[in-house]
């Protein structure tokens, strides 16, 4: 059997099994948008385009609630795991590679910022909006790398080199801003930062992440046992050359320009002066959106042909809340496997996942989503689809 | 092995496929874009308009319309003065520290009319070259007696190398002159346009004996660059000033169309002569050219007719400028078609003539620092003017940049609320203008600023207000992505064409607000 099955985010739900593998390659590609306030009908606009109707972005903005999160991404990785002894002590470890391309967004926003920007400021007139601790930040990189694996246990660790091609971000630790009755008058105030990637090179820096898979077998025959396994992806950092930081520090009344200001021959006011913004290179470290997740998984080796996964995921951003998820895995046949998952955290709520493995004798294909009822359904509020291949020889 | 290719067929067609989409929406927003008050109280000054006992505005312009460059009068050429000294015995032994040079000569500055017997510099420096033709160090002083500031006489020593006869030593030095003030009279007290200098050399205190030939050449260089001054006295000449000037008014230069009507105009043209020194003159021409093109000249009975202008009396803080005052009423040539023409441009033609009789001040002409020569406007007459039509245009650059994605204009209203206390009505029409100002689109608004009514106490105007909309269709909005500058045209009529009276209370205040619905694309 093939080391590990479908896994969204490669990761739901993994399945351990204790066979010798021989030579693999696997690609893995996968997708996902989780909300806790944005509606699947609303988010597929972004996803598949189209326009957003007046009455949409209303009810949208009528589901918002005070804090709200979303996050987005989606990878691809292909790599190869040789079978060819590296160690005279450890006969089953081996040497592998692997290249990734990934891309990863998330915010967390107000209520009253998401009407503003769809529904404009015309529905706040004689109200304030308040933004503070709103944030966004997106990253696309590549990574390649190497490592070994043990062919048996199926525990690997690699190191990668991270090379980020795109990156933004937007934090406003204070912001608020008041609209008066006419909307004549606008008092921003705002401590803010945007930071974006700038640098000429194709690559905007460059970093080092660890992952790593580790199998631990628990219980006995007699007791509730399995395998708990550790996984940690992407855990590492990177350096940004040269970003452009953008700070803003200002308190601002505006309630119109004055004629003089038309007809003298001085030049008007940039919106950047009149904001206060002040410019400024940087080279910050920040971390990669990676996670660390910690479960029990599936045993190709077990008698049972029913048995329960459960577990924790932990992404390295504070937008991500822990996600927690149980479920249940149920092998007919040996070439045959599917399952079904509770999950609960992460950018939104619950969420009900389905997955199905077909193993044949060299390949092995999965498919399966985090969010069945997301796949479907326009008043849930997430997707997600993950698809692996692999060919053993 | 055939499942495996079909399935990554699979992956790269459903990648390709994933293609999506603008995603796009509309946004509503109110943004005030103009709020400004026009109040007749600022205006209110020392130099422009005064407020009557019946809360009436009185202009009380002071403009001037001619100021001449006096530095032209008094032009000092760049002068060198050079001295040498050559002693007269065949040879001469000089102990350390000892003078054997200590002598004055006078130079003459080159003026073709002017005699000066002072004159203060304004600006100017003098660059000093001094030549050392013996071997050891030569201790030399230049000074310029009468030319003192502070009541310090011009003075300077400087160490100079040695050298040789065919190589001297050289010193060289740049000093600002300006402050100094220079006698010309020489050392008699009784002469002009002269200028003492004066060279004094020594040994070296610290150095041998020195042996000096009658070969051995000393030579000091003060050379005058740019010698301006800000005083000055003497007789400065028989000097004609005289020109066709054109005043352009930019404020009036926006008037395209209509008319208006002054009533009570009193007007005073007056030629300033702040030199001690007589002076002679003409007003030839002063003309009216208005948007048309059309010229009005102004009559009085003094034009092109010579006048004597007296010398200004006083000296320094004291001066008091002489004037020749032309007057213009309702009696006075025809002062009113003048103004009634609303000329941007007017064309005035002049001769002044200073000392027409020759050097009849015996040399006495002063000029000051603050001495002027030139044609003054001053205007004191109540605010009386009546429109009808008045039409002014103006065209403002501008760029919407609505090809912006991220915010595109759709539609919306442009909506102008105004409180109006002036006599007078506006009706405002906007036209969009292209790269090559060619018109795109014509927005007027849906009414239009009514003048003010005289209010039951007469003494100001009833506030009116306003509430006028320019409506920004889709196709509007469309244009404005090749829009580039905006045309704005305003009509003027006021209440009454006659006796139309503006009062203290006069303002408008303006707010110009948009209602936008914006479209975002990403």
């Amino acid at each position: 059997m093939i080391g590990s099955n479908v896994k969204s985010q490669e990761l739901l739900p993994v399945m351990h099994d204790t066979s010798l593998v021989n030579h693999q390659i696997i690609m893995d590609g996968s997708f996902f948008q989780h909300s806790s306030s944005l509606t699947n009908e609303f988010s597929r606009k972004f996803i598949f385009g189209g326009e957003i109707a007046d009455e949409l972005s209303q009810d949208t903005y009528d589901r918002q609630k005070k804090y709200n999160r979303v996050g987005a991404g989606a990878k691809f990785r292909i790599s190869y795991k040789s079978a060819n002894q590296i160690f005279k002590s450890k006969p089953n470890w081996s040497w592998m590679i692997d290249v990734t391309n990934e891309v990863h967004g998330a915010a967390d926003y107000s209520g009253d910022f998401f009407g503003l920007a769809f529904l404009g400021n015309a529905s706040f007139l004689g109200e304030s909006i308040n933004f503070s601790n709103s944030s966004a930040q997106y990253v696309q990189y590549l990574s390649f790398g190497g490592g070994v694996h043990d062919r048996k246990t199926k525990n690997f660790i690699s190191l990668n080199a991270v090379l980020p091609q795109n990156y933004f971000s937007f934090i406003a630790n204070r912001g608020n801003i008041s609209f008066s009755e006419d909307g004549t008058d606008i008092q921003l105030d705002l401590l803010s930062e945007v930071m974006e990637a700038v640098s000429a090179p194709y690559f905007k820096g460059l970093g080092a992440a660890l992952n790593f898979d580790f199998n631990i077998p628990f219980g006995n025959d007699k007791s509730f046992n399995g395998v708990m396994k550790i996984t940690g992806r992407n855990i590492g950092a990177y350096q940004l050359f040269d970003a452009k930081l953008q700070e803003f520090d200002n308190n601002i009344s505006y309630s119109g320009f004055q004629i003089e200001d038309f007809t003298n021959d001085s030049e008007m006011t940039s919106l950047k002066d009149t904001l206060g913004v002040s410019e400024s290179i940087v080279s910050p470290v920040r971390l990669l959106p990676g996670f660390i997740q910690v479960g029990k998984v599936a045993s190709a080796n077990s008698t049972s042909k029913l048995q329960s996964i459960f577990g924790v995921r932990m992404y390295t951003n504070f937008i991500y809340r822990p996600m927690v998820y149980a479920g249940v895995h149920y092998q007919p046949f040996t070439a045959f496997s599917f399952g079904s998952q509770l999950s609960f955290g992460g950018y939104g709520n619950f969420r009900l996942g389905l997955y199905a493995n077909y193993t044949a004798k060299s390949i092995m294909v999965g498919f399966g989503t985090e969010d069945v009822l997301g796949a479907f359904l326009q008043n849930q509020f997430g997707h997600s689809g993950l698809i692996r291949l692999a060919w053993k020889f | 092995m055939n499942i495996k290719y079909i399935l990554y067929t699979l992956i790269i067609l459903s990648a390709l496929g994933c293609r999506k989409d603008k995603t796009t929406w509309n946004s509503d927003w109110v943004l005030s874009l103009i709020n400004d008050s026009l109040l007749i109280k600022d205006y209110v000054n020392d130099t422009t308009l005064a407020i009557n006992s019946d809360q009436t505005i009185q202009i009380i312009a002071e403009r001037n319309l001619v100021n001449l460059d006096l530095s032209s009068i008094i032009e000092i050429p760049d002068t060198s003065v050079v001295q040498t000294f050559v002693i007269a015995l065949p040879s001469l032994t000089v102990a350390p520290g000892s003078s054997f040079i200590d002598e004055v000569k006078e130079h003459e500055f080159s003026f073709e009319e002017i005699v000066l017997t002072t004159a203060r510099i304004k600006s100017g420096k003098a660059v000093i070259s001094i030549e050392n033709p013996v071997s050891s160090k030569g201790v030399f002083t230049i000074s310029l007696p009468g030319v003192i500031k502070d009541g310090v006489e011009f003075s300077f020593t400087d160490i100079v190398p040695g050298g040789t006869a065919a190589n001297p030593g050289v010193g060289e030095l740049i000093l600002d002159l300006k402050g100094y003030t220079i006698d010309m009279t020489g050392s008699t007290g009784q002469l002009y346009n002269l200028l003492q200098s004066k060279m004094k050399v020594a040994t070296d205190p610290n150095g041998p004996s020195v042996t000096l030939t009658n070969q051995d050449v000393f030579k000091t260089k003060v050379k005058f660059e740019g010698l301006r001054v800000d005083y000055a006295k003497g007789y400065f000449g028989n000097v004609v000033f005289s020109d066709t000037t054109i005043v352009d008014v930019a404020e009036l230069s926006k008037i395209t169309g209509g008319s208006i009507n002054v009533e009570d105009v009193n007007l005073e043209l007056i030629i300033r002569n702040g030199i001690k020194a007589r002076a002679q003159g003409e007003i030839t021409l002063f003309e009216s050219i208005n948007f048309n093109n059309n010229v009005v000249g102004l009559t009085h009975p003094y034009f092109a007719q010579q006048f004597h202008i007296e010398p200004a009396l006083g000296a320094w803080n004291t001066l008091m400028p002489s004037e020749l005052s032309f007057l213009f009423d309702q009696s006075t040539g025809n002062m009113e078609s003048f103004i009634e023409n609303i000329g941007s441009k007017y064309e005035i033609g002049y001769a002044i003539e200073l000392n027409p009789l020759g050097n009849t001040s015996s040399g006495n002409d002063v000029l000051y620092p603050q001495s002027s020569l030139g044609i003054d406007l001053k205007a004191n007459f109540p605010l009386l003017i009546g429109a009808d039509n008045l039409t002014l245009r103006d065209t403002f650059e501008i760029d919407f940049k609505n090809d912006s994605k991220l915010f595109r204009i759709q539609s919306g209203k442009l909506i102008l609320n105004t409180t109006n206390t002036f006599p007078y009505g506006v009706k405002v029409k906007l036209e969009l203008l292209d790269v090559d100002k060619n018109s795109l689109k014509e927005i007027t608004s849906s009414g239009l600023i009514s003048p003010a009514q005289t209010n039951s106490t007469g003494n100001g105007h009833v506030p009116i207000k306003e509430k006028l909309e320019f409506i920004i269709d889709e196709e509007v909005a469309d244009l404005l992505k090749d829009t580039k500058s905006i045309m704005v045209t305003a009509v003027f009529s006021s209440t009454t064409y006659a006796n139309n009276k503006v009062y203290a209370n006069a303002a408008l205040k303006l707010l110009l607000t948009s209602h936008l619905k914006l479209k975002t694309e990403l």
